[in-house]
Parts: C-alpha cells; structure tokens; sequence
C-alpha cells in the first residue's frame, strides 16, 4: 500500500479531448518524490526540442509530492511547471492555498496537459472522476469571479479552483495560475502557457485523503511545529508579514530601491510590515487583524499570508484578493520609489484579479521608471503617464494596462526584456533580469551567492532557490546544528564569493530542490531560520511515506536530480553559460546607505562561476551537466 | 539621558501594545546599546540603526537624543530540532 500519495498521475490531451491515467509505482514516487522532479521528468519526456512556449507541443505540468495533504504545517504547495514563455528555458513556479490538499484528495498526484482545445475549457475533477467542461463563459472573467461562477454552476461552495485570469489569456508573458485568487503560481508565465491551451481552471474535490505510514509521528511532528512556532523567527514573518524585513533591509543597504540603482529608500517605513499591520490589514482599526487579518495554507499553522481590505479612497481593496507581501512592497514600492502603501496594494489587488506575478509586473514598471527618468522614455511612449519616480497613480494605472494588454501596457506585457530591445534607446542598461526573467527584491551585491543563482539558476532569477548568505555569515552561530546536518560550521566574511560559500550555494541549492519537489514551503522547512530543519524534513518523509530508510543524502540527491533535469532540458534548447550572466547593472557602484559602493566584480564572479559548476558536476566550459553526473543521478535516460 | 527608542516587528511586543514599539527611555550616561537589550531582554539577533546609521557594535555608547531603531531579524531563533 502506498502512504501519503494516490499513485495515479492524470494526463489530458486538450486537442483530442482524451484522458489517461498513469500508474507509474513505488520506484518513481521514490527516484522524483513529486513537484518539480515530477514535472521535470514529463517535460523532458514530451516537449520536443525547439518547441514554441506558447504553441500545442508545449506540455504543463501540476504536481504535488507524496507529503502533500498530510496534516502537518508547510506541505499543501503545488508546481506548475512548461518551457517558459518569459524566458525560453525550463519555467517553474511554486504556489500554495488549499487547492493542492483539496487536488491531493480527489485522487490523483499529477496532471499532464498538452495539445490545445478547440475553445475554452476548464478541467474538473472530483473523487477520481475527470471531465472537460465549456468555459467560454468564464474567458474574460477576474478570478474572483471565475472561481465564483464555478462553484456556483458545480454546487459545491467547497470545491478549490486553480485558474488563469484575463492575463494568462491575454499571454502576458509574467502571468501566473492562481487559487483563491490570491495563491500564485506567479513566475515564469506559467498562467500565459495555460492560457495559450485555452484552458481556463482546474477544479477539484476530493474526500480521499492520503493516509500517512507513521500516524502518531507524524502528530508529534506537527505538535512541535506548532508548539514552537511562538519561539521561533517564522513568527514575525507570520503576524507582520513578509514586509516585516523591509526596516532591517533599508538598514543593511539591501533594499532594492530605484529600480536596483540603490539599497535604500527614504520611504521605506510607508510600506513596512509593522505598518501594514497597524493600518490597512483587515480588522486593523478595531485591533482584530490578527483573527480578521491573516490567511492560511491547508492544515498550516503559521497563518503568514496578508488580507488587506481598505474601504476608502482612490485605492480600495477587496480583501478577496489577498496583500502584498514583501516582495510586491518592493517591486511597486521601493523599485519605483513609491511610499503609497494603499496604492501598491491596488497594484497587488489588480495583479491577482488578472493573474500576473507581482515581482515581473513590477520590477518592469520601474524598468520604465527609470528609462522614463532618463530621458529615454517619453510622455508620448507612455500614453501621456507621468512616470517620474515615485508616481503612484501611474503606476497603478500601469498595471492595469498591463493585464489589459492596452497600448504601452501590450508593450510592458512582453517583459523588459522585450521591451527593452523594441525600443532601444539604451534601455537596455535599465534591465535587471536574468535570463529575461525580473530580479525579486534580494540584492546580489550585498548577498553575493545570489549572483549565482540569479545567473545559474535554470529558470531565471529566484530567490527561494537556496538559503541567502547570512546563514553562512554572522548568523551562523543561530544556527550550528541544523547547518551541520548541511556540512558546514565555518563562518565566512560578509560579501565573499569564498569556495566555502559557494559550496554552501550548492549544498543549500539541492535542499531548496529537494523542497520544491517535495512542495514544502520554505518558511516552514529549510536550512536554518526556518520553523523545521533539514532532520525534521527527513522525518517528515518518513512519517509519511513509510521509506524509514530516506536519509537527508537521499533528499539532497533528489534535489540535485531535479535541477541536473532542468539544467539538460535548457542545453537541449541551446541554452548554456553564455546565458548564464549578469545584467550590466549590477557591475555599477550602488548608490546611498550602507551598500553605497558595493558593486559585482566581474572577475570575481567568473571564477566563482567555474567553482560552482565543477563542484555541481558540469562542463566549466558550458555549465552543461556531464555524462557522468547524468549517470551518477540516474538519468542517463535524459541524453538518450 | 534621554533616548528614543522604536521596536519593530514581534519585538515591539515587550512593549505595551498601544506604545506601538515606542518608548522615551531615561539612561544613565555612558550606557550603551546593549544596555537596551538587556533591558527589554532580546536576545536574538536584530538589526539595529542609531539616527538611522547601521550599528553592528553593541558596545557603543550612547549620546542624549539618540534615536534607535531595532528590527527582527529572519535569524537568531530555534536551533533546535525535534529530531536528535
């Protein structure tokens, strides 16, 4: 009997309108665990090479893992996975809510959807059972309305949607798939990937839930989780939100501010955690926010996620959809200078009614911004919008446009990489993406391991791609036994690009990959600050699955497995280390505050480049995984 | 000497909650950051500025009319692990 996952994984051809249902044994759930690793294997299976990201041979893969659904704090996360139509590599996103626990149940672990149906059409799915049923209807509509008319027409108000919003079918390039209307699947445009196969949503019941091997460990684990949460780091991240960092990030000078040309930003307690908290979170005004105010994933006790409601003025917000969290603050904030914390919670608001990620969505507004401030755009680019530093009106307006695809916004929909190129100009050095992909709000020169996940990374520049460097740095000492189970115990100097450091990318790497094919959120496990620790990890995929064999190296493995896929599905396309580079931008001297100065030597990144790609097991000439860490991995498949 | 002091985050909570972090604190002269954290008991790491400058020494005195800002950090918490 299989523990904690159902064994089946639905594939959907949209074209022909044909099901089937793969039963793939004990041997795969444990070789790829689930999420990425799953959906990596799928797409490096059935994409032909060279295929258009937007076009029928492109296959998209939802996946959960064999822990998702079970009772425990962190687990009911989902990946959305296809080639990317942002950035023309391997596109991957995580997201979170109910949707995946509810999808758990109704009996399957994985969907495979490929070809395009004819018209618009949502997939539901309910107790094993699964038909494709007419959307036409709902093309059009915002997800609150969609997720709506859904489970009004299916009469069952506890049905969990997963959909595109006008966005996704407009192909915006950034647009995410979405639940709650407010849970994203937010980068590497996988809601244009599922617009462009006109498929709607996913909705899902179930009454199956998974039995986990190990019952009573299982509880002592998630009764520690909770039992410690009030002691523990992820508590202020939970009750001020992930906004709480932007005070001690604005301090250090690593706060992303004039679209990366600065660390600091003089308006920064505008839109801070604690200040979101006090005034527009719900139930604020009569201090019941933190029953009125914050959200929840399936069966999480850490409530981290914002519901912001404000009732007044030119920025009302429909709590339906959710706030910002930090990283939306600094991409409508702090990246454009704008300390309007009612209008960067419209901008948020409108982002997930339509379905754009919130980090690309903003992070090219203040590409805008700042070619705007340059000189290099005019009024006349930007449909009479002011867009001087700090405008938050333009920028809301902006967005809307945007999701619209409406006149310099059908430009901006593209990325700004894109429209960068389209309009030349020199605008080109205003970018701050990697592999066409926006930077998230996390700077490379004051936390340098991030030049080589921002670079390296398969799917462009992320952050939750492995642990940050404090964690290595003075922070160490917080952490001595989880970062042992890692290999390390050694503090390195701030701002150093040390073997030691980049061995500790690597190492923190495979984990977060082990996390995000296990789907676990990464506030909820990790390396160090996280409420559970890599042992915990461990423990939890043994309660669970029953393997009371798995070891964290066996984890370690398997994340190490899946970015080697992701790794060869880019080669397959062409891409290589020639792709694997900085934006320009980042080799100029940051400006104002601590960090005034601090910039990436280009050298120094070079080498370190070499470092980590000998010590990941690939050509230093290419950054292509060898054949022989294909083999050792176990996927010599991937190069027949 | 008079400080003013600003808690951010979970720590404002060894606070009375309508302080909202805030507080006016009457030290002797010479006492130094530590000295604040010691008062309100923190313990783990936090990042602190004094007249908005980054302050990374806790050993520095301070002056009359400092203003200081201290923020959680997403660190310095458990270290501990269910599993041994």
């Amino acid at each position: 009997m299989a523990f904690g996952y159902n064994g089946k994984l639905l594939h959907v051809d949209l074209t022909s309108g044909q099901f089937e249902v793969e039963e793939p044994g004990e041997a795969f759930y444990r070789k790829y665990m689930g999420g990425s690793a799953f959906a990596m294997y799928y797409l490096l299976n059935e994409v032909p090479v060279g295929a258009d990201p937007l076009g029928p041979e492109n296959v998209l893969v939802l996946a959960l893992s064999v822990l998702t659904g079970a009772p425990i704090s962190g687990q009911s996360r989902v990946t959305a996975a296809a080639k990317s139509p942002l950035t023309g590599a391997i596109g991957d996103s995580q997201g979170g809510g109910f949707w995946p626990a509810e999808f758990k149940f109704s009996g399957f672990d994985a969907i495979v959807i490929k070809g395009v149906a004819k018209k618009p059409v949502y997939l539901w799915i309910k107790d094993g059972n699964y038909e494709l049923r007419d959307a036409t209807h709902l093309w059009g509509k915002i997800t609150g309305e969609a997720e709506a008319a859904i489970k009004g027409e299916l009469g069952d108000d506890k049905i969990e949607v997963l959909q595109i919003g006008p966005a996704g079918e407009n192909g915006v390039r950034f647009s995410g798939i979405f639940s709650m209307s407010n849970r994203a699947n937010g980068r590497t445009g996988m809601g244009a990937v599922m617009g462009s196969k006109n498929l709607k949503a996913v909705a899902v019941r179930g009454v199956n839930r998974p039995v986990a091997a190990d019952k009573a460990g299982l509880r002592e684990l998630a009764k520690w989780g909770a039992a410690n949460l009030a002691d523990s780091d992820i508590e202020g991240l939970a009750k001020y939100g992930t906004a709480e960092t932007t005070g001690s990030n604005q301090t250090t000078g690593t706060l992303p501010s004039y679209n990366y040309n600065s660390g600091v930003f003089d308006g920064w307690e505008a839109i801070d955690g604690t200040t979101m908290y006090d005034t527009i979170l719900r139930g604020a005004a009569e201090g019941k926010q933190d029953r009125l105010g914050r959200d929840t994933c399936y069966a999480c006790t850490v409530r981290c996620k914002r519901v912001v409601e404000i009732t007044k003025g030119p920025y009302k917000v429909d709590p339906h959809y959710g706030g910002p969290e930090y990283e939306t603050t600094s991409t409508f904030g702090n990246y454009c200078a704008i300390d309007n914390l009612q209008a960067i919670s419209k901008a948020n608001e409108i982002c997930n009614k339509y379905g754009m990620d919130t980090i690309s969505c903003g992070a090219t507004i203040s590409w805008a911004f700042e070619a705007f401030n340059e000189g290099k755009l005019t009024l006349e680019d930007t449909d009479g919008l002011d867009l001087t530093w700090g405008n938050a009106e333009s920028m809301v307006r902006l967005t809307e446009k945007i999701a619209k695809r409406e006149g310099f916004g059908d430009l901006l929909a593209e990325g700004s990489e894109r429209a960068a190129k389209k309009i030349g100009r020199g605008t080109e050095a205003y970018l701050i993406t990697f592999k066409g992909q926006e930077a998230p709000a996390h700077m490379p020169q004051v936390k340098r391991s991030l030049t080589l996940i921002y670079a390296a990374n398969p799917y462009g520049a992320d952050h939750q791609s492995h642990e940050h460097d404090p964690a290595i740095e003075e922070d160490l000492e917080f952490y001595t036994e989880r970062m042992a189970v890692l290999g390390f115990s050694e503090e390195q100097e701030p701002r150093s690009l040390s073997d030691e450091k980049i061995r500790f990318t690597v190492a923190s790497q495979r984990m977060y990959s082990a996390m995000d094919s296990l789907n676990l959120c990464q506030f909820v496990f990790g390396p160090a600050w996280q409420l559970y620790g890599p042992d915990d990890m461990v423990e939890a995929v043994r309660t669970i699955t029953g393997w009371k064999d798995v070891s964290f190296d066996e984890l370690q493995m398997m994340g190490e497995r899946r970015i080697n896929m992701m790794r060869s599905f880019n080669a397959r396309e062409g891409l290589d280390r020639k792709d694997d580079v900085l934006p320009e931008k980042l080799f100029k001297p940051l400006k104002g505050g601590p960090s005034d100065g601090w910039k990436i030597d280009r050298d120094e990144f070079e080498t370190a480049l070499d470092t980590y790609f000998e010590m990941c097991g690939w050509d230093v000439q290419t950054g292509v995984p060898t054949q022989a860490k294909l083999e050792e991995l176990g996927l010599d498949w991937v190069t027949d | 000497m008079e400080i003013h002091l600003q808690l951010y985050s979970v720590l404002r909570e060894r606070l009375p909650a309508e302080a909202k972090g805030r507080a006016v604190l009457q030290l002797d002269e010479g006492a130094m950051l530590a000295d604040i954290l010691e008062i309100f008991d923190i313990h783990r790491r936090v990042v602190i500025s004094v007249n908005n400058e980054h302050e990374t020494d806790t050993a520095r005195s301070l002056s009359d009319g400092d203003e200081v800002k201290i923020f959680s950090s997403i660190s310095g918490g458990l270290q501990v692990s269910l599993i041994e």
